[in-house]
């Protein structure tokens, strides 16, 4: 017998051929939170959200498909009053799970549960650690305080969790102080810290959240401040032709998460990409094995890049964070280039020449 | 090796993942969550033949059938994996 790192062995069956490793289920899309960059807010439809039983069958599914990691995230996902329920069912069905939250709700009962039956990862958003700017994320007041004793009590009870941040001009000047507030709750486990800087258009068309992301220069210079390691990263990539060209692939779709991990949204529609709700499907009438292996990539494989586009053999393409699922939700357009991603990557090769 | 029947814990889950079997507990501490237990091909029979109500003597017949391997070797390799199983809780 071997006892084995997860990561190492996630690594060791990740292979060519297709099929479920990994999964992320939305409970919900309900907060009691209003971040200014959600892209779930207002697509909140509670009576549309599949019940406890619907959500075991498809659990049921996705486990009989050999899936090993689910994520279980919202919205917020201990909104839902069943989620301990759906916890202890997928884990007691053998899932490694991970669990995404605002970490408002560490009530004892769910300390205590999550203590003697830890997650895989347990990720918690904390945006700032300046009372005021937290709030203006969240929207509400008083939501501060809330946060800093939940996590209290987390760390009293000695729960093991991560801290994500997500960096955007009103708090760019919090992420070393989050950084080291996750290093003086860890030490030297600095993998508990993680920040994005995505920040993309909501689901219902506003785009007010884009207002609040990062410029290209903010981004760049953040990233030569504190993550040396990104850049570093980007530079064996510009250096290799060999990378630029397997980005040019015929497919609309390039990117090849599809392959190996799915979502499905609050109401029981399987997807093959967080961001779009292209080729989505109705599991709970198609069956998660149709929907995963037989209907999706049909369509991805279907839908052909449009090789006259500004996008398509671009030659900084590798440095690029945009994609068709993002392009639609800035554009309306699958294959419209949008210009603050243009202006990232243009800011990322210049940065390094 | 005292012949005795041995019973797997309900709150250890076992899964085939890539032609692997793979033990997952479902209750650990906190610094375990982050890995899990593999089991080679003979440990998977172990694990298998593994049931409430099958004895040590029978498993280790049923081995013998299974593997070309002298009776001590046996011996060693399920004394091996019986104390790791027991050290992660994995069977009582």
């Amino acid at each position: 017998m071997q006892k084995q790192n997860i990561t190492g062995f996630f690594s060791k069956i990740q292979n060519a051929r297709r099929k479920v490793i990994s999964g992320q289920i939305e409970l919900t899309y309900r907060c009691n939170l209003s971040c200014i960059y959600c892209f779930c807010k207002g697509s909140e439809e509670k009576n549309k959200e599949l019940k406890t039983n619907e959500w075991k069958k498809i659990i049921d599914q996705i486990h009989d498909e050999g899936c090993l990691q689910l994520c279980f995230t919202g919205g917020e996902p201990f909104l839902r009053p069943d989620f301990l329920e759906l916890y202890a069912y997928a884990k007691r069905k053998g899932f490694l799970i991970t669990i995404f939250t605002n970490g408002h709700f560490f009530t004892d009962k769910i300390i205590n549960y999550l203590k003697k039956s830890p997650p895989y990862v347990l990720r918690i958003s904390l945006d700032s650690l300046e009372r005021d700017i937290y709030e203006k994320i969240t929207g509400v007041s008083g939501s501060f305080d809330a946060v800093m004793n939940s996590i209290k009590r987390a760390i009293d009870a000695r729960l093991t969790f991560d801290i994500k941040m997500k960096c955007l001009k009103i708090n760019k000047t919090q992420l070393m102080d989050v950084y080291n507030f996750t290093k003086q709750l860890f030490g030297s486990e600095s993998h508990r810290f993680s920040y994005g800087f995505s920040v993309f258009p909501r689901f219902n068309g506003d785009k007010s959240p884009c207002k609040h992301r990062l410029s290209p220069k903010e981004l760049i210079s953040l990233w030569k401040k504190y993550d040396k390691e990104i850049l570093e990263h980007e530079k064996i990539r510009i250096n290799s032709d060999e990378y630029c060209l397997k980005q040019t692939t015929d497919n609309l779709y390039f990117c090849t998460s599809w392959k190996s991990y799915f979502f499905i949204n609050p109401y029981g529609y399987l997807r093959f990409c967080l961001l779009t709700d292209d080729f989505s499907v109705d599991v709970r009438h198609i069956g998660f094995k149709d929907s995963f292996h037989g209907i999706v990539p049909g369509l991805i494989n279907q839908k052909k890049a449009d090789r006259k586009s500004k996008c398509y053999g671009c030659r900084i393409k590798s440095f690029c964070f945009s994609c068709p699922a993002r392009a639609y939700l800035e554009k309306g357009d699958k294959k419209a280039s949008v210009e603050y991603y243009c202006k990232t990557a243009r800011e990322m090769v210049r940065s390094m020449a | 090796m005292r012949d005795i029947v041995l019973k797997k814990n309900p709150n250890m889950i076992s899964r085939l993942i890539d032609d692997e079997v793979v033990l997952l507990p479902i209750f650990n501490s906190s610094k375990d969550a982050n890995y899990i237990y593999t089991l080679n091909k003979s440990a998977s029979v172990v694990w298998e033949l593994i049931n409430g109500k099958r004895s040590l003597k029978k498993i280790k017949e049923e081995l013998l059938k299974e593997f070309d391997a002298t009776d001590k070797q046996i011996d060693v390799q399920i004394a091996a994996l019986f104390k790791d199983l027991k050290e992660i809780k994995a069977i009582k």
